[in-house]
């Protein structure tokens, strides 16, 4: 009995996602999808304004700053998925918590839609081709359970369905960044622990490398 | 004048035959499949429950932190699992050999199978409903946990580990 009770000690421990209440409140029912499809562009422009989004995002969704992310040409259900966890707390930044706690939904949904509209920033041309990263990128590796990137971000790298984000034309430091959240469980509003899972199992070289082969040119004098 | 009904559609007896043949084996077929399923009382695998699995990680069963390996009263146990593209979650799980292990399973996105190679643990896992399955393993082992329903680019990639231990083993790994 005593025995049993170890095992079973042993398999609560291995539960990853034990912790308080779900990663992330949003979810792509019905409703949901009908709004973020009735999202306005236009009234999402007008509130990117009043927000002073370019602060930190450019005008138009592309940073001047490596650290930042590049919103340009995101799906509307990712961008609104993660404004909506920043107003919830479920994702970690005292700024986008600011901007965003004022807003209603409907509100989110046009800012996701106006930057979703904008047109994304490309890979470097000289992206790293290393084989190593792109068995990762194309094929995962199985014995980690590592899944291949392009499984859920495109074969393209420009997203999937959902709250699968693009990687293609991010800066390879945000890359890095968010990569080692997700790792070090500083992140955590991936719905079931999808990233935090491959995250973790790979080592920071393997991340650099990959962000070398998403991210997109680093203007000359941010080097 | 022949009686038999198939004279108006297919003139070559020899043809008419292998028609004829084709029939009483999938009536006898048919016939026998629901004798045993009466007679046995055996029902389909699946187990029809209902979710809403757009909202899946808000339910309470299937909820972030309730998932993984708990014991029931009666010493079997269950795992809860989530089905979405593309792995299974959580992506590890350790249950003792000999033990009966319920698993009740979801899908987050669309259809996808389970399948634990050289075990007889498969079942469909169909959005929108809870998938149970029950069975016992009597082998120790690292299995894998496959998808077995084309769900999309990443199919190929879905798959997580089972483990089997030993009970005297103290839930190490094998």
């Amino acid at each position: 009995m005593l025995r049993l009770l170890v095992v079973l000690t042993g398999m609560a421990l291995l539960i990853p996602t034990a912790g308080a209440g779900p990663s992330s409140a949003v979810a792509f029912d019905v409703a949901t999808v009908k709004m973020l499809k009735a999202a306005d562009p236009a009234r999402g422009e007008a509130l990117a304004k009043e927000g002073k989004c370019k602060k930190c995002h450019g005008d138009f969704g592309i940073s001047d700053d490596p650290e930042d992310v590049n919103i340009a040409g995101m799906s509307t259900s990712y961008l609104y998925k993660q404004l909506k966890d920043y107003q919830e707390k479920n994702r970690d930044d005292r700024d986008m918590y600011k901007v965003t706690r004022e807003l209603d939904e409907q509100q989110l949904a046009d800012l996701a839609a106006w930057f979703a509209a904008q047109q994304p920033a490309q890979p470097a041309a000289d992206r790293n081709m290393d084989p190593a990263v792109l068995q990762l990128v194309f094929r995962g590796d199985p014995e980690r359970l590592i899944k291949a990137c392009a499984s859920c971000h495109g074969r393209d790298g420009r997203g999937g369905q959902f709250d699968h984000p693009a990687l293609a034309g991010q800066y390879p430091e945000y890359l890095v960044y968010t990569m080692t959240e997700f790792k070090e469980g500083d992140r955590g509003n991936d719905i079931y622990s999808r990233m935090r899972v491959v995250a973790e199992a790979l080592t920071e070289a393997e991340i650099e490398g990959l962000a070398a082969y998403y991210g997109m040119a680093v203007p000359k004098e941010e080097e | 004048m022949s009686l038999d009904p198939l004279r108006t559609i297919c003139e070559d007896p020899l043809e008419r035959k292998w028609v004829w043949l084709s029939l009483i084996m999938a009536f006898v077929m048919g016939g026998l499949l629901g004798f045993y399923a009466l007679s046995s009382n055996i029902h389909p695998p699946s187990n029809v429950e209902t979710i809403d699995s757009s909202r899946l990680h808000l339910s309470e069963e299937f909820a972030e932190d309730n998932l993984g390996v708990k014991r029931n009263d009666d010493g079997s146990l269950t795992v809860t699992l989530v089905a979405a593209r593309y792995g299974f979650y959580p992506p590890r799980i350790e249950v003792p050999v000999d033990t009966p292990v319920t698993f009740r399973i979801a899908s987050a996105d669309v259809l996808h199978g389970v399948h634990v190679p050289f075990t007889n643990m498969a079942t469909m896992i169909v959005p929108g409903y809870i998938s149970e399955v029950t069975t016992t393993f009597p082998r120790t082992g690292e299995f894998s946990l496959l998808c077995n329903e084309y769900c999309g680019l990443g199919h190929d990639s879905m798959w997580s580990r089972l483990v089997v231990v030993p009970e005297s083993a103290g839930g190490e790994s094998s």
